[in-house]
């Protein structure tokens, strides 16, 4: 059981729903002092004595209570929660100090949160403790890069991809990391093999696209940044390379269009990120998540709209009134309005004077062709 | 990994400061580049930014620096703008007046004499310097939250403040820059601005509206509303006309403007401007020579990191690193930022380089300020300082990868354009801002004078060791016409196998202000063959033969 909860956070394995609040190892909402979570150092946890996990064997470790500790963890990590995961294996950690699987978690979580420091040290001391396990660990990498780390981070990468030569993420890495050290070919020739092994991953390409226009290989950069906008053309940094490879190139039109692209893509990009930074502290806060769906309808990505609704579906905030709102707007913007009657019967019903309701309404109303709805809609709004 | 993070960057400082290798026996432990000489140069000199709290935005910029020759004594003098809290503000009484020091030649300073007085304004930020009214004497902007100032050096009088000068006031401005953009010879004036700031519609910190990696902290820029930067045409008595219509000087959507360079980034003879906007695209507005300007910030590639994502920019160094005769951009950047290094390409164009030349990495964890790219070791080749300092006081929690205090860094060009990062001036970790760099105590190589963001003033004398046939030299200008300083030329060194050029300007990055002169560390270089001045004007001058090792004061020829 242990053994599929742990290890690989990218996805968590099972579909784990809504956390059940007489959990003994959930401590929800308002009861948990968020502040206090953040402002624990993780270097005070407690160490295991020496050699306690010396050939840790995780398909062969059995113990109930940390495999219910860390379900409820996986159930946090699912809700977006990561303060309260964090909450929870802090307690894990009193209780069986430097479990493996614990520092490994603790290790993505803090990456998730942006602590890369801390997600560096506990990842650490995870490959310390387990060091057959250092292909779990291109997080690692990830952190050691983020804070501008390189050689450190090439070393880290390079123990990974001799672990598992086909992480792709891990190749990622590396090649970012190759580039900003200034080793554009072997960047190059690296994102390239990950291409090879995964073609249809648009990051790849977008990353291509903008080593090879500073390496000075703007035909190969151009066709990269091409392929990448076929993948996923929402991406500002993509149109961000192809705008400076096309002024390069002297196709000044196409290049004005790229840049007008980009700018636009970029500043509905740029609240996103910042809606994101929020809700990494207060996952279920129904104004912010209405806000975020907002920045990204702006942005206009439907993948990344449904991935939006499918969250707040799955959070506390889904029955309140942005939450309602949110995914009553959002079912518009992705042309399942049809699918949403009783959620804009219920809406309505509850919506009294909110503004960002009837606003959601007014759209639905819109989408049915509903002239009535639209004019009470309009007539709420004061229009 | 040592315990806290405050600590550790100082060890990771101490564990990468090897710039001096070369200069200094291996087993003797480095000696700081520079040395913290404050506590004499400038006692008891203290600026104010509002609480130590930092419970908003405008009490963390900090004040300003601005250095120059105000008394014509040859030696290089320098402003200290103050700022104020917001108790004082509130009550409508002024800020803390901005303060001239007189130096005495070995980089110490003394208070000027109490004609020389300042009258205090509402809240300080920094300035520009120049000669705007044409009489040889350098005059003063101070830039302040509501309000732009203009006092001209009046020599026996002190300065006297222009009552009608024709700026906009009642916008926060934080940066300025003295610059002829229309070759008229009359000095004219671009004012940076940052936001729009009312603490009456603006949540305090604490208030839980404003989060930064979960801890509570002051609200903006992002959600605050930013505010269009000004040009100024000069009447050449003082007083300005804003042009900022009339010039096309306005962008789309305004940025949080913060600091501003002029440069002349197309080599066409007039003056560009680069402006730093935090947490929005930074602008470079080229100078169309009629008197418009087109921004090209991104078609340029100056406007975001390599990523296309902007940056939260601050100060901004200018100087032509990789010598082709060009000027080359460095911008400093928030904490968890790379500070961006634009080197410009021969196309007319910029790429990022900041991770290549080595400046990237040591500086991720550091939120930077003023910075300065000169040749601090006077070896040939530019070497950049960067202030460093958060605006959060909360950046001392676990977790933060940062801290509030934080140690100035100097990155030694290593002469192939890539850099080794030491600690300018020891371990002691600082809260600094804007900084400017000249040569306070005439020998030759550049010191630094900065401001923290609330405390004693810093100045740094230099002290880098250098090779025994080290050279230099220090070019100043004296223009026919109103321009006297010939801000806005462009001044080229030739010599056996080699050349470098330098632009003549006051503008000192962020809130800050330089001598009007161009500083060339020569290396071993002891014979120059022509000395060659465009001016502002577009005329050219060669002078030869130059002598090096002392300052020159070349004189602007009769047409």
């Amino acid at each position: 059981m242990i053994a599929a909860l742990i290890l690989a956070l990218f996805p968590l394995p099972g579909v784990l729903r809504e956390a059940r609040a007489e959990d003994p190892f959930i401590v929800v909402g308002k009861n948990l002092d968020r502040d206090a979570v953040l402002r624990r150092d993780p270097r005070a946890l407690p160490h295991a004595a020496a050699g306690k996990w010396a050939g840790f064997d995780v398909a062969a470790y059995e113990n109930a209570e940390v495999s219910a500790r860390l379900e409820s963890v996986s159930r946090d990590i699912l809700r977006s929660d990561h303060v309260a995961a964090l909450n929870g294996l802090f307690a894990l950690a009193e209780a069986e100090p430097d479990f493996p699987p614990a520092l490994h978690m603790l290790g993505v979580l803090y990456f998730r949160l942006q602590r890369y420091g801390d997600s560096a040290y506990m990842l650490e001391r995870y490959v310390a403790l387990v060091p057959n396990r250092v292909g779990d660990t291109r997080v690692l990498g990830h952190d050691l890069y983020t804070l501008g780390r390189y050689e450190e981070a090439r070393e880290h990468y390079a123990k990974v991809l001799a672990h598992a030569p086909a992480d792709v993420e891990a190749q990622r890495g590396m090649a970012l990391t190759l580039w900003r050290l200034g080793e554009f070919d072997a960047a190059l020739a690296l994102l390239n093999v990950a291409i090879e092994r995964a073609p249809t991953n648009d990051e790849l390409w977008s990353w291509k696209a903008t080593i090879a226009f500073d390496a000075g290989e703007t035909q190969a950069a151009r066709t990269a940044a091409e392929r990448a906008l076929e993948l996923d053309a929402f991406e500002p940094r993509t149109w961000y390379a192809l705008a400076r490879i096309l002024d390069e190139l002297g196709e000044a039109e196409p290049a004005a269009a790229a840049r007008a692209r980009f700018e636009r893509l970029a500043a509905a990009s740029t609240a996103v990120r910042h809606a994101e930074a929020r809700l990494l502290f207060a996952p279920d806060q129904a104004e912010l998540l209405a806000r975020w769906m907002d920045t990204l309808l702006a942005l206009g990505h439907p993948g990344r709209v449904r991935a939006a609704l499918r969250r707040i579906e799955d959070s506390r905030a889904a029955g309140t009134l942005p939450g309602r709102s949110a995914r009553l707007v959002a079912r518009v913007a992705l042309g399942r309005a049809g699918e949403a009657a009783e959620l804009a019967r219920e809406l309505e019903r509850d919506a009294g004077d909110d503004r960002r309701a009837w606003i959601a309404l007014l759209r639905w109303f819109e989408a049915r062709d509903d002239a009535t709805g639209v004019a009470r809609a309009q007539g709420r709004l004061g229009r | 990994m040592s315990e806290g993070v405050g600590p550790t960057l100082i060890v990771v400082l101490n564990s990468l400061c090897v710039c001096l290798g070369s200069l200094v026996a291996q087993s003797q432990p480095a000696a700081p580049p520079f040395v913290d000489i404050s506590a004499r140069a400038l006692p008891g000199v203290a600026t104010t930014c509002g609480s130590p709290n930092k419970d908003w935005i405008i009490e963390v910029n900090g004040g300003g620096v601005l250095l120059g020759d105000f008394d014509l004594d040859g030696i290089v003098d320098v402003v200290i703008v103050d700022g104020s809290n917001l108790e004082r503000a509130d009550k409508g009484e002024p800020g803390f007046p901005p303060r001239l020091f007189l130096g005495n030649g070995d980089a110490t300073f003394r208070p000027a004499p109490k004609l020389w007085a300042l009258p205090a304004g509402r809240w300080g930020m920094g300035g520009a310097t120049g000669d705007w009214n044409g009489d040889g004497r350098l005059d003063l902007v101070i830039t302040e939250w509501g309000a732009v100032r203009v006092f001209l050096n009046s020599a026996d009088k002190g300065f006297v403040e222009v009552g009608a000068s024709g700026l906009v006031q009642g916008e926060w401005a934080a940066s300025a820059a003295a610059l002829d953009y229309d070759r008229d010879g009359k000095l004219d004036l671009v004012v940076v601005n940052y936001l729009e700031f009312d603490a009456g519609r603006i949540a305090k910190r604490g208030a839980g509206e404003c989060r930064w990696k979960g801890f509570d902290v002051m609200c903006g820029p992002e959600g605050l509303t930013p505010t269009f930067d000004r040009l100024y045409r000069g009447k050449g008595d003082g007083s300005f006309e804003d042009v900022t219509e009339a010039a096309h000087f306005r962008p789309q959507n305004a940025g949080f403007g913060l600091g501003v360079m002029t440069l002349d980034c197309d080599d066409d003879g007039d003056t560009d401007v680069y402006v730093a906007n935090d947490s929005t695209p930074n602008f470079l507005w080229q100078n169309n020579g009629d008197g418009t300007f087109t921004e090209i910030a991104l078609r340029r590639g100056v406007s975001h990191d390599a990523n296309g994502r902007e940056q939260a920019s601050m100060g901004i160094a200018c100087g032509d690193l990789n010598k082709d005769l060009r000027p080359d951009l460095f911008v400093t950047n928030f904490s968890g930022e790379n500070s961006a290094l634009y080197l410009s390409t021969k196309n007319g164009g910029y790429r990022e380089r900041s991770s290549q030349a080595q400046l990237a990495g040591p500086g991720m964890r550091f939120l930077k300020w003023g910075t300065t790219l000169s040749d601090f070791d006077l070896d040939g080749d530019l070497d950049l300082s960067v202030m460093n300092g958060h605006v959060y006081p909360v950046a001392d929690e676990p977790g933060t990868d940062t801290a509030y205090a934080q140690v100035p860094q100097l990155f030694v060009n290593d002469g192939s354009g890539r850099f080794a990062v030491c600690a300018l001036a020891g371990e002691t970790p600082l809260v600094a801002r804007a900084s400017a760099a000249a040569d306070l105590d005439g020998d030759g190589d550049l010191d630094l004078v900065a401001v923290r963001v609330e405390g004693s003033v810093l100045v740094f004398q230099n002290q880098m060791a250098r090779e025994e046939d080290a050279h230099w030299l220090r070019v100043k200008l004296a223009g026919r016409g109103g321009n006297r300083d010939g801000i806005g030329a462009k001044v080229t060194l030739e010599w056996e196998g080699g050349s470098s050029a330098a632009e003549i300007r006051t503008a000192g990055g962020f809130q800050s202000a330089v001598p009007a002169e161009a500083h060339f560390g020569l290396g071993a270089v002891s014979k120059l063959k022509s000395l060659r001045v465009r001016w502002p004007s577009g005329r050219e001058q060669v002078e030869e033969p130059v002598a090096v090792d002392r300052v020159i004061t070349i004189t602007e020829r009769a047409p």
